[in-house]
């Protein structure tokens, strides 16, 4: 795990997955690495820990907030439809989709990356020209693309940011969803490629994304929908910046306590600017910055490891100055905004509840 | 929850066996696999008397209820007035519902009653003597929050992973429910209800008045005993516990006093009722969500043509085909590939979720996936509100010929027939109005702004004078359009309590309206409606009205009266209503204006037209 500076799911999971799997006892869609159940439990938790070489392993909950919804995709994926997570930015969508592709594949990386310059053979598959040149057509002169190794191994594809690609592009896609080939005709009678049980796609696309190009309702009929919405309780919030800032923390050797009372704060102020109302019913103007929970994970992480290479303790000072780049990257107007609700709200609390908000108002001299 | 659950030990803390003489049988409301294993029992204890948690004061409409012409939904209406403040000092007017379903028990051991010629009857508290013994009121007879928001029901959430009570109930009982026998399914019941009682404090139950009502309940379940044989006693589970405990000694019982109230203070009334109405999600307290779902499933329980197995797997895509449908209708089509898909999803997740058969929660969760297309929100959510819209259900109830009419609809029914007014049609009927020519039609006007004032929907003004927006103020005539229905007789049911007529309703509830106002733009506005309803306004109501205008110091507020009331100055002859008093409160408004007005001065210029359009008015009379 050393190697990586952000290991796979499968990698970083390495353990869960391998136990989850010697006492599996589900039935299993054809080629799947877990029964639908153990995917669930891989992704949602258990309170049972599984007994695998000689020790106990734990499963530990990875997405929160929508058991359902995780279900749902599960489900869908077993089926004949492609699965398209939706939502704003910074939901998970990406991590979830990990998540189910190491559970259900073994691995996450068969990965096709969405961008405005995404090709056709991008997607479907390219030519190695020197032996094309010397040996003609022939299958070993062809390039695979992840969807072309999906198909050939019956694994699923992720395909991220799908509607950063041209329209006509994303099109390419609907045949190999419908029939379930690719029609590779330079092969001619060896052009033919079936896909193998296992083999589906996971699309992810970002709601708030501008530019995008809408799917044609042809590609959107191939596939079943998830929203994938903010977590709504703030309790939740907080958990996932413990769990992912503590994760992140291992991975880079910072053996730091992450403290508990500043994820809470952390997680209220991003609820509270997301939501444009504070707990107590008050009116906040929202920033037009992503508000998201990856962007909160995002700024307690850097504040850790700044304290943990040049400080002694995590300092709320720099906090804030994390927040103020993460908020008030695009706009002035946003500087404004937060400005707003540090000297309305930050203020209502330092005064009621003090402590830890008393600090944070304190450092409202670093909003710039 | 299979662990607690399970045992049968329970039948040692409640007895359950068909040698009994008093045997309980817990229930919660609207719950089809509870009346479904009523009915075995009925068959196989062969009770020679049932007893049903419920007002007795609503005996009465037991042969109503039974009726081979009533259909469910049909519900019993209570009121009770607290004139003699026995509630407390506000003398307050009081209501509740308590509605009937073919999933029912308490109907369907009602019915089998009627039907096998068993003695029957209500054992609960009238009504408001269950509003006297306890601090809290419900606007629904059986409330359950007890059993579904209970501390104990927390940690069974926590432990089967279910999201909702509802979700829990679905699978444990209702589902699963239909594979057990009969005593397996009551020692379930039981257990779950015993575990929830013992995990009440004390002090709840005796605030909500559980503890008199039980009281009561044992004494009549005793009571029946010593004249019968056999009592199946029916209630809502929470209460089987404290019942045993009485009626078997091993506590105490004490004798409930009642007040003897007479049918004006105290009565109750069947109506027709709505699925709609009767669905929890609408914020009634007590029985099941989406009672549309629960009943299909019911009816195909009892027509006995499908397997008991597969009755869920059945509805379920019943229901999914008719959203389909009515997707369609409504210009989205479902194609039959989201049709197989959704139903790939919805056995998917039964099975990831341990399911024996798929529910409502797996029915949405397949409507979701798979018919919604692109993002959900409020622009694409449609086949999820039509899949709502089918599980709440449409059904509206129907009362037999015998059962006695609440005034206030009698009422109605003899002014529309004394107007010839159609009421038994379905469509939209219109009349035009000669207010002023013929004294008939000015009384149909007042019976119209009457309804509307009631909030009943039933007629709308096409045309004719406005007189509160002062708009076609030259009008002599007045077209009407009018309907009535299930709406306008809930509407007026709702109501009903304030009194037997639609006259009389709008008098109080003016007169209770006039209370609550502050501003005498609004106290003048309620004038102007009283007005045009035809209602003469007491004299408490304009001492009131008195009290507002001097308190209220808002010039713009003080200008609106002071139009309205000119304007009722000048049209009261018209109108024939020289009754009412205006001059009086005109002069009050004017005077407080005019000491207000140099206030004015510096008014900003989007008010001061305003302004000046109140100085006008006094210049017009
Ligand atoms: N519901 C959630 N459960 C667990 N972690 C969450 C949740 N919501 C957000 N997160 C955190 O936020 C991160 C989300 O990042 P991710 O890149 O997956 O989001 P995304 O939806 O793909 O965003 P984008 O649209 O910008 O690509 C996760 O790594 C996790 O730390
Ligand atoms: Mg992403």
């Amino acid at each position: 795990m050393e190697n990586f500076i952000k290991p796979p799911v499968e990698v970083r999971y390495a353990e869960e997955l391998a136990a989850l799997k010697a006492t599996d006892t589900g039935r299993k869609p054809e080629n799947w690495y877990l029964s639908p159940k153990a995917v669930r439990t891989f992704i949602l938790g258990s309170n049972k820990g599984i007994k695998y070489n000689g020790k106990v392993v734990n499963i530990k909950k990875k997405f929160f907030g929508n058991d359902a919804l995780v279900e749902r995709c599960i489900i869908t994926l077993a089926g004949s439809r492609g699965l398209m997570l939706v939502g704003e930015p910074g939901t998970a969508k990406t991590m979830l989709s990990e998540l189910l592709s190491a559970a259900i594949s073994g691995t996450s990386t068969n990965t096709v990356q969405g961008t405005a310059g995404t090709t056709e053979d991008m997607i479907k598959y390219s030519w190695n020209y020197a032996l094309l040149l010397a040996k003609g057509p022939v299958k070993e002169a062809l390039v695979p693309s992840p969807l072309y190794v999906g198909m050939t191994k019956g694994i699923i594809t992720r395909f991220e940011e799908i509607t950063r690609t041209p329209a006509e592009i994303q099109d390419s896609l609907i045949s190999v969803m419908s029939d379930k080939v690719l029609n590779i005709p330079e092969l001619e009678d060896d052009g033919l490629v079936f896909a193998k049980s296992g083999f589906n796609i996971i699309g992810t696309a970002n709601i708030r994304d501008k530019g995008v190009n809408e799917m044609s309702s042809a590609l959107k009929r191939r596939f079943n929908f998830e929203t994938v919405n903010p977590v709504k309780d703030v309790r939740l919030e907080k958990q996932i910046i413990l769990n992912e800032v503590e994760q992140n923390a291992i991975a880079d050797h910072i053996e730091m306590p992450v403290d508990t009372d500043v994820a809470e704060l952390l997680a209220i102020t991003y609820h509270e600017l997301r939501e444009g109302v504070s707990e107590s019913g008050m009116k906040i103007d929202k920033p037009s910055a992503v508000m998201s929970t990856a962007e909160a994970v995002s700024v307690f992480y850097q504040t850790l490891s700044n304290a943990w290479y040049y400080e002694e303790k995590i300092s709320l000072a720099e906090l804030t100055q994390n927040l103020n780049n993460a908020v008030c990257k695009d706009t002035k107007d946003d500087l404004e905004k937060l400005k707003a609700y540090f000297n309305t709200v930050v203020k209502f609390k330092a005064e009621k509840l003090g402590g830890i908000w008393k600090e944070f108002y304190e450092t409202k001299k670093y909003l710039k | 929850m299979e662990r607690i659950l399970r045992n049968k030990e329970i039948f040692e803390v409640i007895p359950f066996d068909y040698s009994q003489k008093i045997l309980y049988f817990p229930i919660r409301h609207h719950s089809p696999v509870c009346s479904f294993h009523l009915l075995n029992v009925i068959e196989e204890y062969k009770p020679d008397c049932i007893l049903v948690e419920g007002p007795q004061n609503s005996d009465k409409l037991i042969p109503i209820l039974t009726h081979e012409d009533t259909k469910p939904p049909v519900a019993f209406y209570y009121y009770y007035k607290d004139t003699q403040k026995l509630i407390n000092e506000n003398a307050e007017d009081y209501k509740c519902y308590y509605p009937f379903l073919n999933t029912s028990p308490e109907y369907n051991a009602l019915v089998q009653a009627a039907r096998k010629n068993i003695d029957c009857g209500f054992i609960d508290l009238p009504y408001g003597e269950i509003l006297i013994n306890s601090s809290k009121q419900s606007n629904a007879y059986g409330d359950e929050h007890n059993l579904t928001e209970s501390k104990f029901f927390e940690k069974v959430c926590e432990k089967t992973g279910m999201r909702s009570f509802e979700e829990f109930w679905e699978n444990y009982f209702e589902i699963k429910g239909l594979y057990m026998p009969t005593d397996e399914f009551v020692a379930n019941m039981m257990t779950y209800c015993y575990l929830t009682r013992t995990n009440t404090p004390q002090e709840n139950i005796i605030a909500e008045g559980c503890h008199v009502r039980e009281q009561y309940m044992a004494e009549n379940i005793l009571r029946a005993a010593e004249t019968h044989q056999r009592v199946l006693v029916v209630t809502g589970g929470f209460h089987t516990y404290g019942l045993h405990r009485l009626t078997s000694g091993q506590d105490k019982l004490k004798k409930v006093k009642v007040h003897k109230f007479n049918e004006k203070v105290q009565n109750v009334y069947a109506m027709i009722y709505s699925f709609e109405a009767a669905d929890a999600l609408n914020g009634y307290a007590s029985g099941m969500q989406n009672p549309g779902f629960y009943d299909k499933a019911w009816k195909s329980i009892i027509s006995g043509e499908e397997s008991i197995f597969e009755i869920y797997d059945n509805v379920v895509l019943d229901i999914l085909l008719q959203c389909a449908k009515e997707c369609a209708k409504e210009k989205l089509l479902i194609t039959m590939s989201d049709i197989s898909s959704a139903v790939t999803m919805y056995k998917g997740l039964c099975s990831v979720r341990d399911k024996k058969s798929p529910g409502l929660y797996e029915l949405y969760d397949s409507v979701q996936s798979c018919f919604v297309k692109g993002e959900l929100n409020a622009a694409s959510d449609l086949p999820l509100r039509i899949l709502s819209r089918i599980a709440t259900g449409n059904e509206i109830g129907e009362l037999c010929g015998e059962a006695e009419k609440i005034p206030v609809i009698q009422d109605f029914e003899e002014q529309c027939k004394k107007y010839r007014l159609k009421v038994d049609n379905i469509l939209e009927q219109e009349v035009e109005l000669d207010i002023f020519a013929k004294p008939s039609h000015m009384e149909m006007s007042r019976l119209f702004y009457r309804m509307g004032y009631l909030k009943t929907e039933f007629s709308r003004r096409l045309k004719g004078a406005d007189i509160l927006n002062n708009k076609d103020r030259s009008r002599i005539r007045e077209t009407w359009e009018y309907k009535r229905t299930v709406h306008t007789d809930s509407a007026l049911i709702d109501v009903s309590v304030y009194g037997a007529t639609i006259e009389e309703i709008c008098k109080v509830m003016s007169a209770h309206q006039i209370k609550e106002e502050q501003k005498c733009s609004e106290a003048s506005k309620l004038y102007v409606e009283c007005f045009l309803m035809g209602i003469g306004v007491t004299n408490e109501f304009a001492v009131k009205t008195d009290e507002i205008i001097i308190n209220d110091g808002d010039f713009f507020s003080l200008g609106k009266g002071l139009y309205y009331f000119n304007m009722l100055d000048t049209l009261k002859k018209m109108y024939n209503a020289e009754g009412i008093v205006t001059e009086y409160f005109l002069e009050k408004c004017f005077q407080k204006i005019l000491i207000m007005l140099p206030s004015m001065m510096n008014v900003d210029s989007d008010h001061a037209d305003e302004c000046i359009k109140i100085c006008r008015i006094r210049k017009s009379f």
